[in-house]
């Protein structure tokens, strides 16, 4: 527990055999802004990893000694342009989480003039559902100017030596669509057309893709919900939704603090969980809250400070492998043996 | 240590900030900026030390800068920097640039003025004793003075702006970098109007004479005084007449001549302001009429002038031949004489006339083509007469065009 208080799940696993693996990417392709959010999968033999990238770099004064002009946490964009603009890296990762290709995943066939200043696919999970490559993520650019956001899926393929956008399919949210802005709904990599939008209590969505309309297909009963005591904030959507045997399902979620520095400016902080459903989607196990890099805690206040995402996660020759985002500035993969990664989620 | 090594490095340490600031430092170097400015503040808000701090602020902001048009946020962190430690200069440099960026110019002067103001207390050599001064992207004070020298001449588009690019030009061994920057901006602001002697220039001035420590600053626009001066060695209570005189100080051929050295002589002006100013400010004679319209045999004669005079300066524009045509050359011998030609604005048609009558009087050229600008700009020929001064020989220029500073002026060490 110590570990993951005050060092973190990286800390944790280097000491247990785990490696940590930092990726860059050059500037050429990136002007030195943001890379984050990272979605790793297994496609075809290949480990791919799709990288978020924003025109923005992330100004987050975590011991609010130094914050901004505007507020410890600021996302600073060019000053001549208001919209926070996200692109898709696609890479190739080799056997050693080395970056061996990487490009803006081309989405020119399908983009539309942009209604709001949030522009492009965010937070992009991917996986593979019935042989078409998939991201998923959340686009807020065309429904309105207000913001309105829907999931999206983005199928990719690999075409002549570039990763290309050829279909986009956006989902509608379950019930009469209403909501604001639906986000973070994680796919469930054996069920096809699946997601699990909410985790506790945890509901079931289904998009069907030929009718364009989501339903709810589960919705855990309000006996079965952890209550707050257990658990003290939402879970929100991390990771994909993997099967681990006898119809249990496991995942990665994240959590959110909100708060506000002294003169009333935003400021956040992120914690993550390992949760595992049985084959009825009750919440069988989930893990204490960490972090992945460590956090600051405020000595006075007890306030930690901790950005960090993580979006994606496999399964790979013994190893389990995360990938998260740091600061939405930085990308990192967790490669922590099998066994490790089974003893934490038991034990913490 | 590669980048995973520190990374892990922190990991095993992560509340040591200096291995935060190493891992933010590789991203930096990697060019891999969003990282390295988390790092960078993470460093910053973790470490009690204010020089890591400082260090990690202007990381900070150079990052931010790599991105381009982020001004603000990188103007803040230095702000910030400089507001920690106002006594280094490594903050106030990058500041200037970034208002350079910004057009901001009256903060860029200052904070040229306190990078200046600080590097120069602490001195370069401690800096490069610490080996921060590349590593922080500041080069030094040369550095500073370029940005002084463009926000003053931003500000007013005045003669201070260009004496400053001016003297960072020909007084310093200027980086290349520099160099090429600070020609750029002569190229197109052009240079100053006066050339001054200041007595920081005592070590590289060619022709030394007996006095001249006690010279601060000179008058004339571009060296004719010390150009007499030299030629005399110093000479004290010699004789002049300045035709075409102007102000009493500024751009004076004389008023050194007079105050340090005791001169005598008779100027005329055509301008009445000028001559009551000059009236007023000078205890020599000064004479308001026109110059081609004088009797100088009867001038000289109801001055009781020697018929030998030290120094004569005809600097009449347009007029000077008219002037010229006009002195007694036959009966009346000047040792030095400074003629205005302005060949580079009228041709060189009076400038030869002139050297023909110069030549025909036994004058011979010392300097021609006097010029203000290296690369040419013309407008006037120095003689000397050999039978009333014994000019040193390497004041003769074998040059046909001579640009002042080069001509007065050894080479920078």
């Amino acid at each position: 527990m110590h570990d993951l208080r005050h060092h973190g799940l990286v800390h944790y696993a280097l000491k247990r055999g785990g490696s940590i693996h930092p990726i860059t990417l050059p500037k050429e392709l990136t002007g030195e802004t943001g890379i984050m959010n990272p979605s790793i999968f297994l496609h075809e033999g290949r480990i791919l990893l799709n990288v978020r990238h924003v025109n923005y770099t992330l100004y987050h004064s975590e011991g609010k000694k130094w914050p901004h002009v505007w507020g410890p946490l600021q996302y600073i964009h060019p000053e001549n342009d208001i919209t926070l603009t996200t692109y898709n890296i696609m890479t190739e990762l080799n056997g050693d989480l080395e970056v061996i290709h990487a490009s803006r995943i081309d989405t020119s066939e399908l983009d539309t003039k942009p209604t709001w200043n949030f522009i492009g696919l965010e937070d992009g999970r991917l996986f593979n559902w019935e042989g078409r490559l998939f991201l998923c993520g959340v686009r807020r650019d065309c429904y309105d100017d207000k913001g309105k956001g829907r999931m999206e899926l983005q199928e990719i393929e690999y075409i002549d030596g570039i990763w290309k956008e050829v279909a986009r399919y956006p989902i509608p949210a379950p019930g009469d669509d209403s909501t604001y802005c639906e986000k973070n709904w994680m796919p469930i990599v054996d069920m096809p057309w699946h997601f699990v939008k909410w985790c506790n209590p945890c509901e079931v969505v289904k998009f069907d893709i030929k009718t364009n309309t989501t339903t709810t297909v589960h919705l855990t009963p309000e006996s079965n919900v952890i209550p707050r005591s257990e658990i003290s904030r939402d879970l929100r959507g991390g990771t994909q939704v993997y099967p681990i045997g006898e119809g249990r399902r496991m995942t990665l979620t994240h959590e959110v603090d909100l708060n506000k520095d002294a003169f009333g400016r935003k400021d956040g902080h992120y914690n993550h969980r390992v949760l595992i459903w049985d084959k009825d989607w009750n919440l069988e196990k989930w893990t204490s809250d960490f972090h992945f890099l460590g956090t600051q805690i405020d000595p006075t206040t007890g306030q930690e400070y901790n950005i960090e995402f993580a979006t994606g996660m496999i399964f790979h020759e013994g190893n389990v492998i995360i990938a998260f985002g740091y600061q939405d500035n930085g990308t990192f993969l967790l490669k922590i043996p099998q066994d490790v990664f089974n003893e934490f989620v038991s034990r913490c | 240590m590669n980048l995973r090594q520190k990374l892990e490095t922190h990991i095993k340490d992560p509340k040591n900030a200096f291995k935060i600031y190493d891992l933010a430092k590789e991203y930096d170097i990697l060019e891999n900026g969003a990282m390295a400015v988390s790092l960078y503040l993470k460093a910053a808000d973790i470490s009690e030390d204010k020089n890591l701090q400082y260090k990690s602020l202007i990381g900070i902001a150079r990052c931010y800068d790599r991105q381009r048009d982020r001004n603000y946020t990188s103007e803040g962190s230095l702000l910030d920097a400089a507001a920690l430690i106002p006594e280094r200069p490594e903050a106030h440099y990058h500041l200037c640039t970034i208002y350079e960026k910004m057009k901001s110019w009256k903060r860029c002067l200052l904070h040229a003025n306190l990078g200046l103001k600080a590097a120069v207390a602490l001195g370069e050599l401690t800096f490069h004793q610490h080996g921060e001064q590349e590593e922080l992207g500041f080069l030094g004070i040369q550095d500073l003075e370029y940005y002084q020298a463009l926000a003053k001449w931003s500000i007013t588009g005045q003669q201070d702006g260009k004496q400053l690019f001016f003297n960072l030009k020909y007084k310093q061994n200027l980086k290349p970098y520099l160099l090429e920057k600070v020609e750029k901006a002569l190229g197109w602001i052009f240079y100053p109007d006066i050339i001054p002697y200041v007595e920081s220039d005592l070590d590289r001035f060619k022709y030394k004479f007996d006095g001249i420590e006690g010279i601060k600053i000179n008058h004339s626009k571009h060296f004719q005084d010390m150009f007499v001066l030299s030629a005399y060695k110093g000479k004290r209570k010699g004789s002049y007449l300045e035709i075409g005189s102007g102000g009493p100080f500024i751009h004076n051929n004389t008023a050194l001549l007079e105050t340090k050295f005791g001169w005598k002589g008779i100027s005329i002006d055509i301008d009445d302001g000028l001559c009551y100013a000059f009236g007023e400010a000078r205890n020599n004679t000064v004479i308001c009429t026109d110059a081609t319209a004088i009797d100088y045999e009867e001038l000289f004669k109801l001055h009781c002038v020697d018929p030998v005079i030290d120094y004569l300066q005809i600097d009449c524009d347009d007029y000077s031949m008219a002037v010229l045509e006009r002195l007694p050359l036959h009966k009346f011998k000047f040792g030095v004489i400074t003629f205005e030609h302005d060949s580079y604005r009228l041709g060189t048609d009076k400038k030869f006339a002139a050297k023909k009558i110069f030549e025909e009087a036994g004058y011979k050229l010392a300097v021609s083509n006097v010029g203000f600008h290296e690369v040419g700009y013309p407008y006037e020929d120095w003689y000397y007469h050999p039978d009333v001064v014994d000019i040193p020989e390497k004041m003769i220029s074998k040059k046909d065009a001579n640009f002042i500073w080069d001509y007065m002026m050894e080479p920078i060490a």
